[in-house]
């Protein structure tokens, strides 16, 4: 190209003010690329098959409004470059269909909560107790109701003693998982104001419980270790029904709707439309069993068939065989297959003193009171 | 009009100016369509056009200055 000739000069003009203009382009591109690829559209909706249970109960759950990105990403450039280089299995995985089902919950890559939860949850501003009113229904005929009221002790984020549910991470409470999924606790040590440990350990397994294990796999609490299904919380009819019910989305004067409710969606269902027909269904059990109510009640009927039919949505997830029993919480200790509070309380005794182990006892952290309705 | 005809009188300038407009109209429509959003897909195939467009323009403008 001659840069003297007329035409040439004006050639050359054009490809590099195009070319200028496009290299500002492509910083504005890149940019919209990577904050695509972070947005929640792209992360539940692209792998739709992979993470349609995780997306659909997210939705649902009180961090809504968080994009997945917030929590599973991070800020910045080496942790997007991070996501997006470990991200890359995952792509051939999902394009070779060759992925776990159900997924297996990422307990080792999870970002620290100091740089999640603690963006919005300060730790240290937990303290008094919580009164925590919990409705359950019988499946009889009126759904009788049981309320339990208990005051949770979820204070203790100030505390310098041992006191109260949220002390846990307030102090430096390091603990030994024996396995992958952190349920089986062997050890704990609780760091003293002076530096010296005061530690824990678990009498049956006490031989595993090595220091150099101990030096290499320790991990400090914090919220995820309680908290591990703040998100994606994958609740069982029964309790999604209890729910809709104590909110009025389902009327509890219809006869029979939580044992009917519960039949219809547990054991899970092989589709979603076959568990949509079932709750369908419901309105023939009302004709054909209690035909005034079904006419006089067909409003409350419709609204129970729709609020069941979200419940469905939220359970029915036989593609990647997840269910309410797939992903356990570590909060309380109800559930005999996730021990919770019971992974250390009253399993771990302290080291050199034999019985004696940490409380268990139930008001450490909670007591119920009576209220009269 | 005279210096357009005289800039694009050959085929790989026309070229580089279809990969330029598509470029610019590609950044303006992921810039203001809520499309990508509701189709991912399409999404992520419309944002990855503009980085595989920029690398096409940089051959055509090698070319350009090649065979000039």
């Amino acid at each position: 190209m001659d840069r003297h000739h007329p035409r040439h000069r004006e050639k050359l003009l054009f490809l590099m003010f195009a070319g200028a203009i496009g290299l500002v382009l492509l910083v504005i591109s890149g940019f919209q690329l990577m904050e695509f690829t972070d947005s929640t559209a792209f992360c539940g909706r692209l792998c739709h098959g992979v993470m349609y249970p995780e997306y659909t109960v997210y939705q649902a759950s009180p961090h809504s409004r968080v994009t997945c990105s917030e929590c599973h990403v991070g800020p910045g450039a080496s942790y997007m470059v991070k996501s997006k280089v470990s991200g890359m299995p995952m792509v051939v995985a999902l394009a070779t269909n060759k992925f776990h089902r159900p997924i297996p919950t990422p307990v080792e890559n999870l970002r620290p909560a100091p740089e999640t939860c603690e963006k919005c949850h300060r730790p240290e501003r937990f303290a008094g107790d919580l009164v925590r009113v919990h409705t359950t229904f019988a499946t009889d005929e009126n759904n009788t109701r049981k309320v339990d009221t208990r005051v949770l002790r979820v204070g203790g984020g100030e505390s310098e003693v041992a006191r109260d549910i949220h002390w846990h991470i307030a102090a430096s409470v390091w603990y030994l998982a024996m396995d992958q999924k952190r349920q089986d606790i062997a050890w704990v040590g609780v760091q003293q104001s002076d530096g010296t440990l005061v530690e824990f350990i678990d009498p049956r397994k006490a031989e595993q419980v090595t220091p150099e294990r101990i030096a290499k796999e320790k991990r400090l609490m914090d919220c995820v270790d309680c908290h591990n299904r703040a998100t994606h919380i994958f609740d069982s009819p029964s309790n999604l029904i209890d729910s809709a019910l104590t909110q009025g989305e389902i009327d509890a004067g219809l006869p029979f709707i939580k044992k009917v409710g519960v039949e219809a969606l547990d054991p899970v269902n092989s589709s979603l439309e076959a568990a949509n027909a079932k709750v369908e269904a419901i309105r023939d059990f009302y004709r054909a069993n209690y035909p005034e109510l079904a006419q006089q009640k067909s409003t409350e009927i419709d609204r129970a068939i729709a609020a069941l039919k979200g419940v469905a949505t939220l359970t029915t997830f036989p593609d990647m065989h997840v269910d309410w029993n797939t992903y356990k919480s570590n909060l309380g200790h109800l559930d005999p297959q996730a021990p919770g509070c019971f992974r250390c309380h009253g399993k771990l005794e302290v080291k050199g003193q034999k019985g004696k182990f940490i409380d268990a006892g139930c008001t450490s952290c909670h007591y119920t009171v009576k209220i009269q309705e | 009009m005279k210096l357009i005809r005289e800039i694009f009188d050959d085929w790989i300038t026309r070229a580089a100016g279809i990969v330029f407009v598509l470029i610019v109209s590609l950044t303006f429509f992921n810039l203001y369509s809520d499309l990508p959003e509701k189709y991912p897909l399409f999404g992520v195939i419309n944002f990855s056009m503009v980085p595989i467009l920029f690398i096409v323009g940089g051959i055509i403008f090698i070319l350009a200055i090649l065979w000039s």
